[in-house]
């Protein structure tokens, strides 16, 4: 069974001539234990389709199940399952992080010797405790979001969505918040959707991704697979001890073309293709060679690629106005 | 329902106990209106009105501090997720209406039975009135509560279905039905048309039950506390209704979540 079945949502925002389409029909299934990204520019529609799959936002058509319960029929027992956390979280200004657990905790229904144990439990994992005496308002970016990603485990997930969870993090907190959601989805095989601008961390964190703009997909699957399907050169970087006379490298079945900065640097169809004729013809040629690497494209070049080639597409309510 | 219900009784309370400002609504609030307006009914029954004026008035401002304070609590379970933007985190948790409405209410209860001490006990210390006399008609209160509790959720349904522009009503809506429930004067005494109005609002029942109970007409205290009870539920099953309603309408047009 897949822990989270999507077919056909979409969702559109007002009426009229002043609708939004901020969905125009999604599918997605995501099997138990992935932990899957979800990418696109500003206004995409991510942070839409996250609450629609938490139950917080109807869609206008379209069906979905968590853990096999429906998203519009069975709210409840959706929510039970599943953990959110978004970035930029406030909540009740005058309280202390311990007493917002506790407020979580007894709207989860969690009784008091579980509430306290996973209170305590994921306040020193996340270093809570050094700062639970500070009422929420006092608390720093970091802090706060530290509260909310506490907030969305106190209930022992099984699927958790994490919209942008480390927006406005400084480097280190970042990793450590980023860390910590990594181990939790080893630990408890928790099935995971993430939406992040910071595409490093969607990287690390998973192996599947959605790309989508303007309220579609337009891609979907292994990241590997998008990379490969794209074909976007790669680019292999060489040391060498002198760089003159290497006309001879566009010759070379594949190079597409070369230049000089810091190192030499060849833009290829494959890297793995052409590394070695490109060897080959330096030795030929008794240029040594200190160092190599071959560049695969970054997932920004990978998202720029797609969302650049794809933002064409006229969104629904354009093409009713014409 | 009652872990959650503990959830929102908990909120409150820890958020009120913070806020002295608010915490001066059940103590210094009901203190002040019970001064001026006991003081004000002192005047009157010198200058020549019945000594009853007196008992009239301060019986109505007794009720009218408890119908306040209900309503508040139950509004406040929507108005503090509003002013922390975290109305939607709330509904990441259970959204059970019966936890969500009891817990606020036992709040609301809370504030009702120390509004009703502190103006209680005030009005025997300062006047020599006794409300605690009306005995069985005391109950009165309860159906002023739950009154209150019906139009604090019709206020909610508001905020969610249209935003945060209507939290003022909260209070507006309280005075306006202030007017219409006869609080400091007898119903009659308005225009008949008014009156009309003022006999669909339920407090007007239990306001003239309570009364009546004090020795103004007991014979008609058990028939208007029967209606104001009557009254106060069919309220309340509607303010409940239209907040379910309003919690649906703001998951379809986004509202839910801009908070
Ligand atoms: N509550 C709402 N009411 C009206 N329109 C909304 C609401 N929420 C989102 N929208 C609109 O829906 C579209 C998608 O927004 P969404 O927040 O899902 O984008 P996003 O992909 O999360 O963007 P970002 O990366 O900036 O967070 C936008 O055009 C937005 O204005
Ligand atoms: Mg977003």
């Amino acid at each position: 069974m897949h822990a989270i079945e999507v077919s056909g949502i979409r969702k559109v925002f007002g009426e009229g001539s002043h609708a939004t389409w901020a969905l125009s029909g999604i599918d997605l299934r995501i099997r138990k234990g992935q932990a899957f990204g979800l990418l696109g520019p500003n206004g995409a529609g991510k942070t839409t389709l996250i609450y629609i799959l938490s139950t917080l936002l109807t869609p206008t058509s379209g069906r979905g199940r968590i853990l096999g319960y429906d998203i519009i029929r069975d709210p409840d027992e959706v929510k039970k399952r599943t953990g959110v956390c978004m970035g930029g979280t406030y909540f009740y200004w005058d309280l202390r992080p311990r007493e917002i657990l506790n407020y979580f905790g007894r709207l989860y229904g969690l009784d008091s010797s579980t509430r306290k144990r996973n209170i305590d439990s994921l306040m020193k994992r996340l270093g809570i405790h050094r700062f639970e005496n500070k009422e929420f308002g006092l608390l720093s970016t970091g802090m706060r979001q530290k509260v909310a990603v506490a907030k969305s485990l106190l209930n022992d997930p099984e699927v958790l969505f994490l919209d942008e969870p480390t927006a406005g993090l400084d480097v280190g907190v970042a990793l450590e918040v980023r860390n910590f959601i990594m181990d939790l989805i080893q630990e408890r095989d928790m099935t995971v959707i993430l939406t992040s601008h910071h595409l490093g961390e969607v990287e690390q964190m998973c192996r599947r991704i959605a790309i989508i703009n303007q309220g579609r997909f337009v891609e979907e699957g292994m990241i590997k697979d998008i990379r490969d399907s794209l074909s976007i050169p790669d680019v292999i970087r060489l040391c060498l001890e002198k760089y003159t006379n290497l006309e001879f490298l566009e010759r070379i079945p594949g190079v597409i073309h070369y230049g000089v900065s810091d190192g030499l640097f060849i833009t290829v169809d494959s890297g793995r293709d052409t590394i070695a004729p490109v060897l080959a013809a330096l030795k030929r040629r008794r240029i040594a060679v200190k160092d190599v690497e071959i560049r695969k494209p970054s997932l920004e070049e990978v998202f720029l690629t797609v969302v650049g080639r794809k933002s064409t597409i006229p969104r629904k309510s354009e093409e009713g106005a014409r | 329902m009652i872990r959650e219900a503990s959830a929102h009784f908990y909120k409150q309370w820890k958020i009120m106990s913070r806020r002295p400002g608010e915490m001066a609504w059940i103590a210094v609030h009901p203190l002040i209106s019970i001064l001026s307006l006991g003081i004000l009914a002192y005047f009157v029954s010198t200058g020549g009105a019945s000594p009853e004026t007196m008992l009239f008035v301060l019986a109505g401002v007794i009720v009218w501090n408890i119908y306040d304070a209900s309503q508040r609590a139950i509004s406040y379970g929507i108005t503090l997720d509003i002013w922390s933007n975290c109305l939607k985190h709330t509904f990441t948790g259970s959204s059970s209406l019966p936890g969500f409405v009891l817990g606020n209410a036992l709040y609301g209860l809370f504030s009702m039975i120390s509004i009703t001490l502190v103006t209680g006990i005030l009005a025997i210390a300062l006047f020599g009135f006794n409300i605690f006399m009306a005995g069985f008609y005391l109950v009165n209160f309860l159906f002023v509560f739950i009154f209150a509790a019906g139009m604090g959720l019709v206020i909610n349904s508001l905020m969610v279905v249209k935003g945060e522009k209507y939290m003022s009503l909260m209070w507006i809506l309280t005075g306006v039905i202030m007017i219409f429930s006869g609080v400091y004067y007898p119903i009659e005494i308005l225009p008949g048309p008014v009156q009309a109005v003022s006999l669909a609002v339920p407090a007007t029942h239990s306001i003239i039950s309570l009364r009546a109970s004090l020795g103004f007409s007991p014979e008609i205290a058990g028939t208007e506390l029967l209606i104001g009870a009557a009254l106060s539920l069919a309220y309340f099953a509607f303010g409940a209704l239209l907040f379910r309603w309003a919690i649906k309408r703001s998951k379809i047009t986004g509202m839910l979540t801009r908070y």
